[in-house]
């Protein structure tokens, strides 16, 4: 055999050792899933959310609303977090320098008035031009517009944080809409234990729901096949990955559309960070790193419940550009946070959590078009056994298709959130479909993210949006 | 290497997955099936049984009592059950009395209270609710043994069904159990207490003197709730406590029960040593409009943080045309931290967010 045929040949198998581990992981993380979800789903029936709406010792929170150039969906998102089901909050919406008629609509429907409240920058941001409030005997008494000069989505949350006056914070993306109890569960974590610094909610698709007023009324699967894969993807990441994770207490990521964290410690590690495009998840990291050293203890907990419908994109090219951003992201959050990989003074989070997302969730589009190509190759050149790419078949793909369905099944079985059979039989098709170029179209999207995360790109990129009122 | 092996392991992983998804799968539509089934079939029989049932609770002589139980067709037990349950959620006085004493008479108290025993922490969570739901009172021994169990599920939902039953006698040992726990138990607890009314008051203020502070927390916090002026002089003593919170606590308990006179004894504590105390006398004064701490309000206008700044703004611009005027007079301020926030109530005055 030549030496390129050695190489070829000792990669095919460095190949498939690498996709066997990793489904043994997921499945791992499937089956510690699944205790964890019904654990809490029997837990949650025996808590009495109404009685918590209705105390006055459930915290109070702060959501933070950062919004650039989101004059299309701002007023529609802000009055349906006004009507969320919480005893005491306030709404902070940050106009991180938009240039459309964001804070113009915004201060003519709530009729805003500029106040001199003192600007109390505990995290440093770009310079404040200005905080408006409404009128106390206004039904929009709790909402508080921020406008400040463009300094990113980071820098808005900070200027958010610096005028929050309670001891939570929640962050919600503008184009996402929060299901009403969401925040009474999404703060249960808080009151049940004291060491918990982050909460993180689900986050699912909301393409395809019929939507008014800023909530959604009947959640229906997307017509669209993207979508869809989507929404399959999202189940997959989220009923498998973060819960098992934030069971071993190592989460080291929650989705910045909808978290909340403990204000305090968020001010004691400086907010977030600016100069990364993921900022969610180095926050996280951050936060484990820093209490992490100081010996204490840092947990950031996930639950299936509260739930948070964002728009997914419908085109190829919008999902590209999202996936390269998420990609590049991670691996940033990684790299800053290197010393937590393989360090034993963090536990399972040094030791399993870390290297698992360098081995798996950084570097798995590497192996996967890396095993595309070679596989590919040693066919056209005959050097490999159909037994060994029959196998990278089955680790590659079909394991994907059952992992899929897995998520698509536990769904079912547990949140049974789309209560029509049409779209279980849809989202069982996407498992299967997926599997079947979407997945390889958002490896190599990945593989893209980690190129440009090696030249050094910080590009936020734009992504362009249909609006979620005008999904029905 | 022998490319058998992967090809064998893999195939081997991928055939046991799609097996499990597929028992997943057909345990899904099974149990979905079956659930749709006894839903038709529980309502039919329910239709049989609610005649009987209301026949009994309508019947005041006790000539027929209660001779649902020989009408039970097997594996109708739980049909029943449920049935009395949402029935007593929506019914009070005699209609629920009738309904609690069939409930106990029929033996399905006897059976939620052998449930109670159950290895199962969400089986015993479900039988405490159930008893407490129908006020069973024979159920207040084994409840009150259930405050110590080792879910907290369970130990809540106890506490729950004991504070539905009236049973002022286990306050103390609930609020000893339960509020260190967390602040999800104390809020389930508080309102419990709530629900039982002035009548814990005299159990509260005994609390006062439990050396737990974090019981103490919760006394004073419900005592100010409660309204009970007889509290205010027992919740005095505890403004020089050690303890941040239970400082913290009797401010809001002060400032609750409104008593303008007890301004004087807050005012010490606009020098206390942590902002968070700092803080919140001076929103209690504010609260209580106790206008003789101006000067040392105008003092706290200066102060190194933020929030006691802000609370003292806020204080002041609560106090009237006497506040408004000393909050103009801190626009010359020494210190401009206090003149921007001075200002700053002065403009939500003018704008009338402050009444």
């Amino acid at each position: 055999m030549s030496g390129a045929g050695a190489v070829l040949a000792s990669s095919q198998w460095a190949i498939l050792a690498y996709f066997l581990a990793m489904n043994f992981l997921y499945l791992a993380l499937f089956f510690i899933s699944i205790w964890a979800i019904l654990r809490h789903i029997y837990s949650m029936s025996y808590r009495n959310l109404s009685e918590i709406s209705k105390s006055r010792l459930a915290p109070p929170i702060s959501i933070l609303v950062p919004a650039h150039n989101e004059a299309t969906s701002i007023v529609s998102s802000v009055k349906a977090l006004l009507r969320l089901n919480y005893p005491a909050f306030e709404v902070i919406v940050v106009n991180d320098g938009s240039r459309d008629e964001t804070l113009q609509k915004l201060i003519a429907v709530f009729e805003l008035r500029k106040t001199k409240r003192i600007y109390h920058q505990t995290i440093a941001t770009k310079e404040v031009r200005g905080i408006y409030v409404a009128k106390l005997s206004s039904p929009w008494a709790r909402l508080v517009v921020l406008d400040k000069e463009n300094g990113g989505k980071a820098d808005a949350l900070n200027a958010g944080i610096n005028v929050s006056e309670y001891p939570l914070f929640c962050s919600v993306d503008a184009d996402s809409i929060l299901e009403r109890d969401s925040l009474l569960r999404v703060a249960l974590p808080f009151m049940e234990r004291a060491d918990v610094v982050g909460v993180g909610g689900i986050v699912r698709i909301a393409n395809g729901c019929s939507i008014t007023q800023g909530f959604v009324q009947t959640v229906r699967l997307p017509k669209q096949w993207l979508p869809c894969f989507q929404a399959v993807e999202y189940l997959r990441a989220f009923l498998s990955g973060r819960i098992a994770w934030a069971n071993l207490g190592s989460l080291l990521v929650l989705s910045g559309a909808f978290s909340l964290f403990k204000k305090a410690t968020v001010l004691e590690v400086n907010g977030y960070d600016r100069s990364t495009v993921s900022e969610d998840m180095e926050l996280v990291m951050r936060l484990h790193r820093t209490l992490g050293d100081q010996g204490r203890a840092c947990y950031i907990e996930f639950i299936p419940d509260p739930v948070c419908w964002t728009e997914a994109p419908e085109r190829f090219k919008m999902l590209w550009r999202q996936r390269d951003r998420w990609q590049r992201g991670l691996g940033q959050s990684l790299w800053k946070h290197l010393p937590l990989l393989c360090n034993p003074r963090f536990g399972i989070l040094g030791l399993l959590a870390t290297p698992y997302f360098w081995a798996v969730e950084f570097l798995s589009p590497v192996v996967e078009v890396l095993g595309y190509l070679v596989f590919s190759i040693a066919a056209i050149a005959g050097l490999s056994q159909w037994k060994a790419f029959a196998a990278f078949f089955l680790l590659a793909v079909m394991m994907g298709v059952n992992l899929s369905l897995l998520a698509v099944v536990l769904e079912e079985f547990t949140l049974h959130r789309y209560p029509r059979v049409r779209d279980l039989l849809r989202l069982l098709i996407s498992a299967v479909c997926e599997n079947f170029g979407y997945r390889q179209f958002t490896a190599l999207a990945r593989f893209a993210g980690i190129l440009g995360f090696l030249r050094g790109r910080t590009v936020w990129g734009v992504l362009e949006r249909r609006g979620l009122e005008t999904t029905a | 290497m022998n490319p058998e092996i992967f090809f064998r392991i893999s195939l081997g992983v991928t055939i046991f997955l799609g097996g499990f998804v597929l028992l997943l799968a057909l345990a899904l539509v099974l149990s979905k099936s079956s659930r749709r089934l006894w839903a038709k079939y529980a309502e039919k029989r329910k239709a049989f049984y609610i005649p009987l049932i209301l026949q009994a609770v309508a019947d005041e002589s006790d000539a027929h009592p209660f001779a649902i139980l020989a009408k039970i067709r097997l594996g109708d037990w739980r049909i029943v059950e449920n049935y009395l349950l949402d029935c007593a959620s929506t019914v009070s006085g005699f209609g629920l009395r009738r309904l609690c004493e069939i409930f106990e008479r029929e033996g399905f108290a006897d059976y939620e209270l052998r449930r109670l025993r159950s290895w199962r922490w969400w089986v015993r969570a479900s039988a405490a609710k159930r008893l407490g739901s129908m006020l069973c009172h024979k159920a207040a021994a084994p409840l009150t043994v259930l405050l110590h169990d080792r879910s907290l599920e369970v130990r809540l939902t106890a506490c729950w069904a004991l504070g539905r039953l009236g049973e002022i006698g286990v306050v103390e040992e609930m609020l000893q159990f339960l509020s260190s726990h967390s602040r999800l138990a104390a809020l389930s607890l508080a309102n419990i207490i709530r629900l039982m009314g002035e009548r814990t008051v005299p159990i509260l203020e005994g609390l006062l003197h439990c050396a737990d502070d974090n019981v103490r927390v919760m006394a004073i916090n419900l005592l100010g709730e409660f309204q009970d002026r007889g509290a205010q002089a027992l919740l005095l003593p505890h403004l020089s406590s050690p303890n941040t919170e239970v400082k913290i606590a009797v401010c809001r308990a002060l400032a609750a029960l409104g008593e303008r006179s007890v301004g004087a004894h807050l005012v010490p504590l606009l020098a206390a040593e942590s902002w968070e105390i700092r803080a919140k006398a001076a929103w209690a004064l504010g609260k209580l409009g106790y206008q003789e701490s101006i000067p040392q309000l105008i003092v706290s206008l200066g102060d190194r943080a933020w929030w006691v700044r802000l609370n003292t703004g806020e204080a002041l611009a609560r106090m009237g045309q006497t506040g408004r005027r000393a909050l103009e007079e801190s626009l010359s301020h020494r210190d401009r931290f206090a003149r921007d926030m001075a200002a700053q109530w002065l403009d939500e005055l003018a704008s009338g967010a402050v009444s």
